[in-house]
């Protein structure tokens, strides 16, 4: 029997089939156009070396420059430059003056807004920071509450005080900037990546580098009139583009121009040349004409026109603006969901760690064992009267970096997972300890017997349970080791879409039900338990 | 690096490393002076006459008692804008009183919980014994000055951070955990001397309570609230 096709289902089909029908061939008229006046016109810059400027004959050259002739051999017809800047070029590309722009323009929501940006992304710069080597800074979180030198201005100004919580001394040109940094008023530089890469090449720089990893990339974009958006310039645009990608054309274009390589091409190469287990390109366009949402940069796509969760969660940012990054953004949320793994993980074995090391610390105690009691009340008090973040710095950076020089290298999770076991156990075992004393008093001593143990540890059950509270909520230090937990993941992601106010939430609310789970544990093992105090 | 090129740099950078002490002490009693307030507020409201103002005084002290400090070091510096404009007039919010405000939350549960006992003793004009407070507020003061250490990953330049400052400065193998140690012992230091301090008093104050304590107050101190 064959399962028949509702008729509504089929209707849909057909509605669905004219619509695409009606949607794809549109517009073909701004490309018709191009190719009945034999000329493309593009803006370029002519001033912003190695994209776009003149020559010593004062001919437009550079990057851009010849991504515009790469186009203009695609439609098959001759290239008019035109140089723009950036306070006109999207005005002149929405009047009709020219058909395409290229001119180090960063792809943005608000541009969107004006033109057609075409997808992919023909190149991205981000900010980093040219760093004394002496200042040992190895991580972005390192530089928090430093002071770095930058220039009045700069986007990046704004972003590294918001999103990396660093202090931004802004100074009105390069010069200054760089003899700031010399002159030790700022640990580092934050500006453009491609331009620091390129002073460090001046050879000028000993004892400086530029090694964080890449922050803000903010990929650029040819743009075309917003009308044009689907139209068969878009798409001849767009297929020209991912084959350039996949090609290394963009890669050779970098290397000519003496750009470092920017990690951005790579990545979008590696993307664009992704294929599946036929061995079919993963990146191809759907029968609306669109790429697959995975090979755009997803935070820039419109939440309309996409379907699901990613839809749903662009719809809401454009809505209220609140950019719940973690459900449209794969990579936010495999970073976000890994992080409260690990976070969890991390509380579990603190607590059931700092449990069974506290009632035999606090046994030992209780029993008076010459040397080994004084020990450990001395030692449980140490870990009382100290941070434990600076616990944490003396084992993974002290005592790490002893032992790095005799060839060992020790875990994060590992170091975190001890000491804050310890710490925490030190709290558990004088409670461990005091309470058997009192479970003992005028008679025997308590043996490390299931029955025994259960005794003392009903009267230390409350302050147990607060210590394991307190414990949960402190292995958010161990972000402060580089270890990718809640902590870290938020304020990565932060640093990255700019949604403090989404992440911090999120973080919170995290917390405090990962601290309401423990509690509500420890209350349903009380009461099974039968544990009273 | 020799022991004593180490002794050297250890005491060469101490006045810098002082003063970053001095930061955790500033951090730490703002934390205590706000939450001190705060929290007497909340002990002051669930004991109250109408039950909507008790079961409010209770929900906030369980807030209180249940945020996590160091995440909310990270949620006030990010949440909190650290330059604005008041009444048209530029005003900054140092990472230090966020700092301050962070761990004052959890002074706020704390006290609540600890004053809501000593307020009791008081109605009932037990002096001594309302005075228990004492040495327990100090004891969540050595708490909250062990936790003010958390302050440098938000940027403020207290101990841990200038010891960070000062492994950079000076760049030589080994000398990390040395700096570390030594910053270690201000703590252990001070943590020793208020311990002293506050069991000559609660030993003090005890001798002065003559009738059995009805309610122990928690004298020992837990884990980072």
């Amino acid at each position: 029997m064959s399962r028949r096709i509702p008729k509504w289902w089929l209707f849909l089909a057909v509605l669905l089939t004219a619509w695409a029908g009606l949607a794809a061939p549109a517009l073909a008229d701004r490309l018709q156009e191009i190719q009945d006046r034999g000329q493309v016109i593009v803006g370029v810059k002519e001033d912003y070396a190695p994209f776009g400027f003149r020559d010593a004959d004062g001919a437009l050259v550079g990057y851009d420059v010849d991504v515009a002739r790469g186009f203009a051999e695609a439609i098959g017809v001759d290239l008019e430059l035109v140089p723009v800047t950036s306070a006109n070029r999207l005005q002149k590309v929405e009047r009709g003056d020219i058909d395409i722009v290229a001119a180090t323009m960063g792809d943005t929501r608000s541009r969107r807004e004006l033109v057609t940006m075409i997808e992919p992304q023909y190149y991205g710069n981000g900010a980093n920071v040219l760093l004394r080597d002496s200042a040992r800074i190895g991580t972005w979180a390192d530089l928090r509450g430093q002071t770095v030198c930058g220039l009045q201005g700069s986007l990046w100004n704004r972003l590294a005080k918001q999103r990396l919580l660093l202090d931004v001394t802004a100074f009105n040109s390069t010069r200054e900037a760089a003899q700031a940094l010399r002159n030790e008023h700022c640990v580092g530089w934050i500006y453009d990546e491609v331009l620091l890469l390129h002073e460090i090449e001046t050879g000028d720089w000993e004892g400086f580098s530029v090694s964080l990893p890449t922050r803000f990339v903010l990929p650029w974009a040819v743009a075309i009139a917003k009308e044009e958006g689907g139209s068969q310039l878009d798409q001849l645009m767009g297929d020209t583009l991912a084959q350039w990608h996949r090609d290394g054309f963009l890669q050779s274009l970098e290397k000519k121009w003496g750009l470092p390589p920017s990690p951005f091409i790579r990545d979008a190469r590696i993307t664009w040349q992704e294929v599946d287990e036929t061995g079919e390109l993963k990146c191809q366009r759907n029968e609306q004409g669109q790429w697959p949402l995975e090979c755009r940069e997803v935070a820039l796509v419109t939440g309309s026109g996409i379907g699901g969760l990613s839809g749903f969660s662009l719809t809401i940012m454009e809505v209220t603006g609140l950019d719940i990054s973690i459900l449209y953004d794969p990579l936010d949320r495999d970073v976000f969901l890994y992080g409260l793994g690990l976070t969890a993980l991390l509380s579990v074995i603190t607590v059931v760690g700092s449990i069974v090391l506290g009632v035999l610390f606090g046994w030992l105690m209780h029993r008076r064992v010459p040397g080994v009691s004084h020990f450990l009340r001395g030692f449980s008090e140490f870990m009382r009267m100290t941070p434990p973040l600076l616990q944490l710095y003396i084992v993974f950076f002290g005592l790490g970096g002893v032992l790095l020089a005799l060839g060992f290298t020790v875990d994060a999770f590992l170091v975190a997972a001890v000491v804050l076991s310890l710490y925490a156990a030190s709290s558990n075992a004088i409670a461990f300890s005091l309470a058997a004393d009192v479970a003992a008093a005028g008679g025997r001593r308590l043996r490390l017997t299931p029955r025994d143990v259960q005794r003392g540890f009903a009267l230390c059950y409350a302050a147990v349970m607060g210590n394991s509270a307190n414990i949960v909520k402190a292995t958010g230090m161990a972000s402060t080791l580089a270890l990718p937990e809640l902590v870290h993941a938020s304020t990565s992601i932060v640093a990255e879409k700019g949604n403090a106010d989404v992440m911090m939430n999120l973080l919170l609310i995290c917390y405090f039900v990962l601290v309401i789970i423990t509690v509500q544990l420890f209350r349903r093992f009380e009461r099974g338990k039968a544990v009273t105090r | 690096m020799t022991a004593q090129e180490t002794v050297d740099v250890l005491w060469a950078w101490s006045p810098y490393l002082a003063e970053g002490f001095g930061w955790n002490i500033i951090v730490s009693l703002v934390a205590m002076a706000v939450g001190t307030i705060v929290g007497l507020g909340l002990a002051l409201l669930r004991g109250g006459a109408h039950w909507s103002v008790r079961h409010s005084g209770s929900a906030v002290t369980t807030l209180a008692r249940n945020a996590p400090t160091f995440v909310m070091l990270f949620y006030l510096a990010y949440i909190i804008p650290t330059e604005f404009t008041l009444f048209g007039a530029a005003a900054t919010f140092p990472a230090w009183i966020k700092a301050s405000l962070a761990l004052g939350i959890a002074v706020a549960g704390y006290v609540s919980d600890n004053a809501l006992a000593a307020i009791r003793h008081l109605r009932r004009h037990e002096i001594a014994e309302a005075l228990l407070f004492v040495p327990a507020w100090t004891s969540y003061f050595l708490i909250i000055v062990m936790a003010s250490s958390t302050a440098s990953v938000i940027g403020v330049p207290e101990l841990v951070r200038r010891a960070d400052t000062v492994i950079g400065a000076v760049d030589k193998v080994g000398l990390a955990l040395w700096v570390y140690l030594w910053a270690m012992i201000w703590f252990l230091g001070f943590s020793l001397l208020l311990t002293f301090g506050m069991n000559w008093l609660s030993r003090h104050i005890k001798r002065r309570v003559h009738r059995p304590l009805d309610e122990a107050t928690d004298l020992t101190g837990g884990p980072l609230p």
